[in-house]
């Protein structure tokens, strides 16, 4: 039922194609530049100064990026498989939002080291209420006004929670370095941050493509798929821990990045019909794809004070955003609440 | 009554702290159209999804000897294909594939469909008549299109039991007739059909058996001349009805509110 076809393996070979230039690119891309020979060079050997920045600084940046990055994809593709809705995005439901609260909340009260498990458990938690809260709150209709509205508020919600925390801060310095963080970077990542996100991001992917035959049946609405023998709560709970699971560990060690779980399902959506199944592979390559060009362009583009990954990612997925929506128009304002 | 394959006994639905649906009793046979008509609000939408098992009832429901929430997910939906109000499509998927989805309950996570499988779908195309209409994104197809791919989406099942819940509702006479003519056929191939059906005309030109509910009881079950006389038309939806001879039969018309 959920078979691939040619066409769709096709399109993975030329995203993956895809990746692996940009991770090239990504090696290359920095205060010192390299040139692509060097750089792989480099990578392979590990000698010298430049095996130093390639493998020390900017490998785990670029992995980073490709994991953080399809995790938000597929995150992106799964919620709105769920939901039913184009729209539909971890960002907008408050998910970082909330698993940032949560990870400032331990780091800003120094209960755990920046570089334990703690951090990440702290944000999945948050991202877990949000994305629960929303998918209750939604209910079986899932109607787009609901369902955009109770996002709204789970996100201001983790917003002001967030706020709250700063404000409450023991010291400034530390404010300050959590404001920063809040902004969504992959600067001066280490390997550590990746393995301890790694265990979570697999983890998560694991859980979001389990449910692929129901992603396919809920085109047809809740009961039609219900009636088609899919699992309906065990569907919401896979994709409600898959998301929280993903964005929480992303958020915890990148910080809050929105939007590309919006906007990479929607690149690719076309190229396997509409098939909220299919779409999930190429949704999460995508995703990888965006992050990591959006991190080469950060380093690339000449400013004194590095740019912020999450900063780019929302000043693109913004207006990309309401486009969707000027798009949606006509479906937006004849749905029922 | 050996063709029972699906029966309902002293079936109660509560939803929201309101007894929705309550002592209906019935079984459906094999070979056998019934409609269920009633006014609206009579809980007819819930007696299906309660029947189809997407909703949790009081009560007995059996499927082919065994309860039914007892029967595995995935072998209740090959047995028994559910079409809801409607024709509901989000995605813009090709009605082909939306056609393809009626075989889910027979496929595995990720094998491509079988033989067997590409058979009933072709099989299921052909007959709602839309096989051009087969690589065309669902979303764009007119309200009749749309409720014949939605159909053959639930024939696709090939499922021994097919319950519909007002298939016929915004298609056009012709439509309505090409409809109502599938789902007979369904049932003449061995299947048991119930239809929710507004139309009392079309309940008594192509059903063997109606099912009358009003305020969630079950006030008739039988032959459509009988169930839908003008006495019990006048009782059940207020309204004044006299039976016109088509030619081929005679079918109630409603005339005015009482």
């Amino acid at each position: 039922m959920v078979a691939f076809s040619r066409r769709d393996i096709g399109l993975w070979a030329v995203l993956i194609a895809l990746l692996a230039v940009l991770a090239l690119i990504s090696l290359m891309v920095g205060q010192a530049g390299l040139s692509p020979r060097t750089a792989l060079r480099a990578l392979i050997d590990g000698q010298g100064p430049a095996g130093l920045i390639v493998r020390e600084i900017r490998l785990p940046r670029t992995l980073l990026a490709l994991t953080i990055g399809a995790t938000l994809g597929l995150s992106g593709a799964a919620l709105q498989g769920l939901l039913r809705n184009p729209l539909a995005e971890p960002a907008l439901f408050g998910a970082p939002q909330s698993a940032a609260a949560t990870a400032s909340l331990v780091i800003a009260f120094g209960l755990a080291p920046v570089t334990s498990f703690a951090v990440p458990l702290a944000g999945i938690a948050g991202a877990l209420l949000s994305i629960g809260g929303l998918v209750a709150i939604a209910g079986r209709r899932a109607g787009l006004t609901v369902t955009l509205l109770a996002g709204l508020a789970l996100a201001s919600f983790a917003g002001a929670m967030t706020a709250l925390i700063l404000n409450l801060a023991p010291n400034p310095f530390i404010a300050l370095e959590v404001a920063f963080w809040l902004l969504g970077s992959l600067e001066d990542r280490s390997i550590d941050h990746l393995m301890i996100a790694l265990p979570f991001f697999v983890l998560s992917w694991v859980l979001l493509a389990l449910p692929l035959r129901a992603y396919r049946a809920l085109t047809l609405g809740e009961d039609a798929a219900v009636s088609l023998g899919v699992n309906l709560a065990l569907t919401r709970l896979l994709v409600v821990a898959g998301v929280a699971i993903g964005v929480g560990a992303g958020v915890a060690v990148a910080g809050s990045i929105g939007f590309v779980g919006l906007v990479a399902p929607h690149l690719v959506r076309r190229l396997v019909r509409s098939d909220p199944a299919a779409v999930l592979l190429p949704a999460a390559l995508a995703g990888a794809a965006l992050l990591a060009a959006a991190d080469i362009a950060v380093r690339a583009l000449p400013a004194a004070i590095e740019l912020k990954v999450g900063v780019v990612t929302a000043l693109i997925g913004v207006p990309f955003f309401l486009a969707m929506i000027f798009a949606e128009r006509r479906v937006l304002e004849g749905s029922p609440a | 009554m050996s063709d029972a394959i699906l029966a309902a006994d002293n079936l109660a639905v509560r939803l929201g702290g309101r007894t929705i649906v309550d002592h209906v009793s019935f079984a459906l046979r094999r070979g056998e159209m019934t409609a269920l008509v009633g006014p609206n609000g009579a809980g007819k939408t819930t007696l299906l999804r309660a029947l189809a098992g997407v909703l949790p009832a009081r009560g007995r429901i059996t499927l082919a000897e065994a309860r039914l929430s007892d029967v595995p997910a995935r072998e209740r939906a090959r047995t028994i294909a559910y079409l809801p109000q409607g024709h509901v499509f989000h995605w813009p998927m090709s009605a082909a594939a939306v056609v393809a989805l009626g075989r889910l309950p027979h496929a595995d996570q990720f094998t491509r469909l079988s033989s067997a499988d590409e058979a009933a779908v072709a099989e299921a195309i052909a007959a709602a008549g839309i096989e051009t209409l087969a690589q065309r994104p669902v979303t764009a197809l007119s309200g009749g299109e749309r409720a014949r791919v939605a159909l053959a989406r639930v024939l696709a099942t090939g499922a021994a039991v097919m319950l519909a819940d007002e298939p016929t509702v915004s298609l056009d006479p012709l439509h309505q007739l090409l409809v109502m003519d599938l789902l007979r056929q369904a049932a003449r191939a061995g299947g048991a059909v119930l239809a929710v059906v507004h139309d009392l005309a079309l309940a008594t030109r192509f059903c063997d058996r109606v099912l009358v509910m009003d305020k969630g009881r079950l006030m008739f079950d039988g032959p459509p001349e009988q169930a839908l006389s003008p006495e019990r038309i006048a009782a059940v939806f207020g309204v004044d009805a006299v039976m016109v001879d088509t030619g081929e039969g005679r079918v109630p018309i409603a005339r005015h509110p009482l």
